[in-house]
């Protein structure tokens, strides 16, 4: 059980309101040509961006980008035993699976609404949606060998469990993380299919996922999670508490030929003549990095290397049969998080470093329960600033950040939060702090200029599984709660990888100042011990050692999810006999 | 106070008697580098008094960024076999310009059986050549190849040869590419500290506010490293100078997930053979004869080990430096 100065954090957050924005009108915006003088400035060849008109959007799947997000979740982890039969059973669910065009068109008007009207979930706007990705093994089955082996992606090819201890799984079987003992997705029990479904309602997801499962042919189910995020005002929270999801990167690209008709709406204004400043060209809105399609999607203009802005070719020769194109790797790891554990943590080493462990656990995450940013609320939580979009994401690390000035957006009060000053040594948001290490912003890293962070961003999809222990009543501490976690991404190994092996577990990357003491994993010959150095008000700090696994993977697996229209021809439909010689 | 008085060799190395005139000659050699202030917010430390805020470890990979990240972005193990190839006499290891470099050793069969790393300079080995030529062969010796001649390291005057065959095509002893040198580095943390006030790519506009807005140095990994670091911490209001003793170090190794071939996870068999715990000059990677298999054998991540830089990869280099405030 949680200490007693843990328990009352954690029932001061279970009752805490969030703070929306209210009354403020992007209905337009993002859709329509801008004022004049508003709006991106002029593209050069390398920046022109790719048009995914409606018959593009209508073949890409849409947990890819804008991405589910919905608040119950089912997972059902499939395994295929009879090819030709689960051949035809994936024709047959292609007409169910959920276009990025119809997920987009659902999450303009949703967030148009919800910030219109002050709400979180506005009242009758629902939907149910499915999308379904592959293993390695499973392409393999349904495609046959070769297709699979044009897949140029290594790890993917390894799978998750041969990944495990590379990414500082436990090495010994004896621990409850390792991959021998995970529910789904260890050696003995990988799943060929996944296949992810959401819904506004929880009894939608229910019917749906019945009518999934009676309709299955050719495949078994190995393992299923349901899925649902918090209850109450803690909607949005995983299970320790802290908002999540709040940073995503910003997709570049077009929906038509219309001047200002972009994929990600954007909200800078044009800079003025002469301007030397070239965010209006980096940022979405305020913190949100515009990063090139291709980061996700196989085969789309990719982020360039020396340049944050333009974009680089495709690989040539492809790393993917051409039928993969626009397709995405989709990592699972379903992750069991022991919230005593790591509020009695906090409790206790915010006791030796003279804090709160409000302030202790905001600074191992770098954010407050509520999500503002400790580089903008390095004191106390800030629900406003938490709850306006505009802001909360609005900061860099090294240096001070400047205003950006925004198009005019009706309604919109305009971001009067104290500004993010630059932190290099990192006393406001240690270098530990688990959004510092897996999203370094403007920070140098081992790679040298930030132009390479970019080309570690994911496209994060996670929800809580589990009981609720915040705001329960009698919770369970053993109980399995925890979180899916789901990110897509057009490499596994230079991105999910990259993040977790390098920044997450490594103390002194992509600063020196300890691991992610939030999903960190290390085990090093069977020593899991981490640790994080804890600044203190001097400018002194405390190394404190972290002992426990609060955080503990259960199953998962590397998946990819293609194109729609592969469903019917490379992956499933009626095989082709092959020609006689 | 000033806060050195006198530059110590790369990790305190004693690799004469204390006393040798190699000693007064590193100072000097250091010294001159140093005292070569580009102004504020650089600090001569000899001449400077400040206030030490912290010791900031500038870290980057070992493994060369550009043919990690841009040229082979998407073949990754032609990257590995790339930055092993040989170049041209004078452009040796061409493609190893971290600051970092190693030599792998296989066997008659070509697995690999011995990876050894150094961050050490030929600036260091000519003048230690100049005062102690045994000295120096007796490291060959310990280090590289019992069979290691002193004629075989000098060039046809008589001179030291940095790109002697013991530390390029049989072995290495210290960095062979041109790039690689001690008051290079130094100068780029100085050109860091210079940017602060100037903008190194155009001087007739104002100096960069952030690192988005700071041009591009080149492709390695360090360059860009070390000078956007400094020029930030500049821009923070920190002084900045050097950390004794001087060098360019192996700061880190990570060898979580590399499996023996039973599966079971690889001992510690990383050999630190010049510098020290801290202040890591050379080290090795060889598998005890003992344990029955060989480097090559070993899985990192489910992947054979076929190259040497698939272990630089996961290691980072560094160069110190000291944050501080100028006394007042």
């Amino acid at each position: 059980m949680t200490e007693p100065a843990a328990q009352e954090v954690l029932e001061r957050i279970a009752a805490a309101e969030p703070e929306l924005l209210t009354g403020v009108d992007v209905g337009n915006l993002g859709a329509e040509p801008a004022e004049p003088g508003g709006g991106q400035t002029e593209e050069s060849d390398g920046r022109i961006e790719p048009v995914y008109d409606e018959a593009t959007r209508r073949d890409i799947q849409g947990n890819i980008v804008p991405g589910f997000n919905k608040d119950h979740q089912h997972f059902l982890f499939l395994r295929i035993c009879d090819r030709e039969q689960a051949r035809r059973w994936v024709a047959g669910i292609s007409s169910s699976i959920t276009s990025m065009d119809a997920a987009l068109g659902f999450v303009r008007e949703y967030r148009a609404r919800r910030l219109a009207e002050g709400v979180r979930a506005p009242a009758g706007l629902t939907a149910t949606w499915v999308n379904i990705a592959f293993s390695h093994p499973g392409i393999r089955t349904l495609a046959g060998a070769d297709e699979a082996k044009r897949f140029g992606e290594e790890s993917f090819r390894q799978g998750l469990a041969a990944r495990s201890t590379y990414l500082g799984d436990p090495t010994s079987a004896e621990h409850p993380g390792h991959r021998d003992n995970w529910v789904v997705g260890g050696p003995d029990n990988e799943a060929d299919v996944l296949v992810v479904v959401a819904a506004d309602d929880e009894h939608d997801l229910t019917a749906r996922v019945e009518e999934i499962r009676d309709g299955l042919d050719g495949l078994d189910v190995v393992y299923e999670q349901c899925a649902a995020a918090l209850p109450g005002a803690l909607t949005g929270h995983e299970h320790f508490g802290f908002k999540d999801g709040v940073s995503q990167p910003g997709v570049r690209g077009r929906l038509s030929e219309a001047p200002d008709d972009f994929l990600t709406p954007r909200y800078p204004a044009a800079p003025t003549a002469g301007d030397a400043d070239k965010r209006p060209e980096l940022y979405a809105k305020p913190g949100q990095q515009l990063v090139w399609p291709g980061q996700f999607l196989l085969g789309e203009p990719r982020q360039d290397t020396e340049n944050l802005v333009d974009r680089a070719a495709q690989p040539e020769p492809p790393t993917y049969p051409e039928w993969a194109r626009r397709g995405s790797y989709l990592v699972c790891r379903r992750l069991r998080q022991d919230v005593p554990g790591f509020w009695n943590f906090a409790a206790a080493a915010a006791t030796r470093t003279g804090t709160t462990p409000e302030h202790l656990a905001s600074m191992m995450v770098g954010r407050w329960p509520s999500g503002a940013p400790l580089m903008r609320a390095a004191t106390a939580d800030d629900p406003a600033l938490a709850g306006d979009e505009f802001a909360n994401n609005n900061f860099l690390f090294d240096d001070d950040t400047r205003p950006l000035p925004l198009r005019p957006i009706p309604g919109y009060p305009g971001d009067n939060f104290p500004r993010a000053e630059g932190d290099m040594l990192g006393t406001v948001c240690p270098h530990y702090a688990h959004i510092r290490k897996t999203h370094p912003r403007d920070i140098v890293t081992e790679l040298g200029k930030p132009h390479d962070s970019m080309l570690r961003m994911i496209m994060r999809r996670g929800i809580a599984y589990g009981e609720p222990y915040l705001g329960a009543a009698h919770p369970d501490p053993d109980a399995d709660r925890g979180l899916m976690f789901l990110c897509y991404g057009a490499t596994i190994e230079d991105q999910f990888e990259f993040l977790t092996r390098r920044w997450s577990n490594l103390p002194n990357q992509p600063n020196d100042g300890g691991h992610d003491p939030v999903i960190g994993q290390r085990d090093s010959r069977g020593n899991r011990e981490r640790h994080i150095d804890v600044p203190g008000a001097d400018g002194s700090t405390l190394r404190i050692t972290i002992e426990r696994d609060w955080v503990v993977p259960t199953g998962g697996g590397y998946f990819f999810a293609p194109p729609i229209s592969a469903l019917t021809t490379a992956l499933g439909g009626h095989l082709q006999p092959v020609p006689q010689q | 106070m000033a806060l050195v008085t006198r530059y110590d060799t790369p990790a305190g190395l004693r690799d004469v008697p204390e006393g040798s005139s190699f000693y007064d000659a590193w100072h000097e050699f250091v010294n001159g580098k140093v005292s070569d202030s580009p102004g504020s917010p650089w600090i001569d430390p000899v001449l400077v008094d400040a206030d030490v805020v912290t010791v900031r470890a500038l870290s980057w990979i070992g493994f060369p960024r550009a043919t990690l990240t841009v040229d082979r972005r998407d073949d990754r193990a032609q990257g590995f076999a790339d930055a092993e190839e040989a170049g041209a006499t004078g452009a040796w290891r061409p493609r190893q310009f971290e600051y970092f470099e190693w030599y792998t050793t296989r066997d008659a069969t070509g697995k690999v059986t011995k990876v050894a790393f150094s961050t050490e300079t030929p600036q260091y080995f000519e003048r230690l050549a100049e005062v102690d030529k045994e000295r120096v062969v007796e490291l060959y010796r310990e280090h590289v190849d019992p069979a290691v001649q002193w004629d075989e390291l000098v060039k046809a005057d008589g001179t030291y040869d940095r790109h002697n065959r013991w530390t390029t095509i049989d072995g290495i002893m210290h960095y062979v590419n041109g790039i690689n040198e001690l008051d290079q580095a130094i100068g780029l943390a100085q050109g860091g500290a210079q940017a602060t006030f100037v903008n190194l790519g155009d001087p007739g506009l104002a100096p960069a506010r952030d690192n988005f807005e700071f041009l591009v140095i080149g492709g390695n990994a360090a360059d860009d490293y070390i000078i956007r670091e400094v020029a930030a911490l500049g821009r923070s209001g920190f002084d900045i100078t050097v950390h004794e003793p001087v060098g360019l170090y192996i700061d880190g190794w990570d060898d979580t997930g590399w499996t023996k071939p039973d599966g079971s996870p690889v001992g510690d068999y990383w050999r630190i053979t010049r510098g020290r715990p801290g202040a890591v000059l050379r080290l090795e990677y060889e598998v005890p004869y003992e344990e029955g298999f060989v480097v090559g054998d070993i899985l990192i991540g489910g992947r054979p080990v076929l190259h040497g830089g698939q272990l630089a990869e996961q290691m980072t280099s560094s160069l110190p430096v000291v944050v501080a405030r100028r006394s007042s």
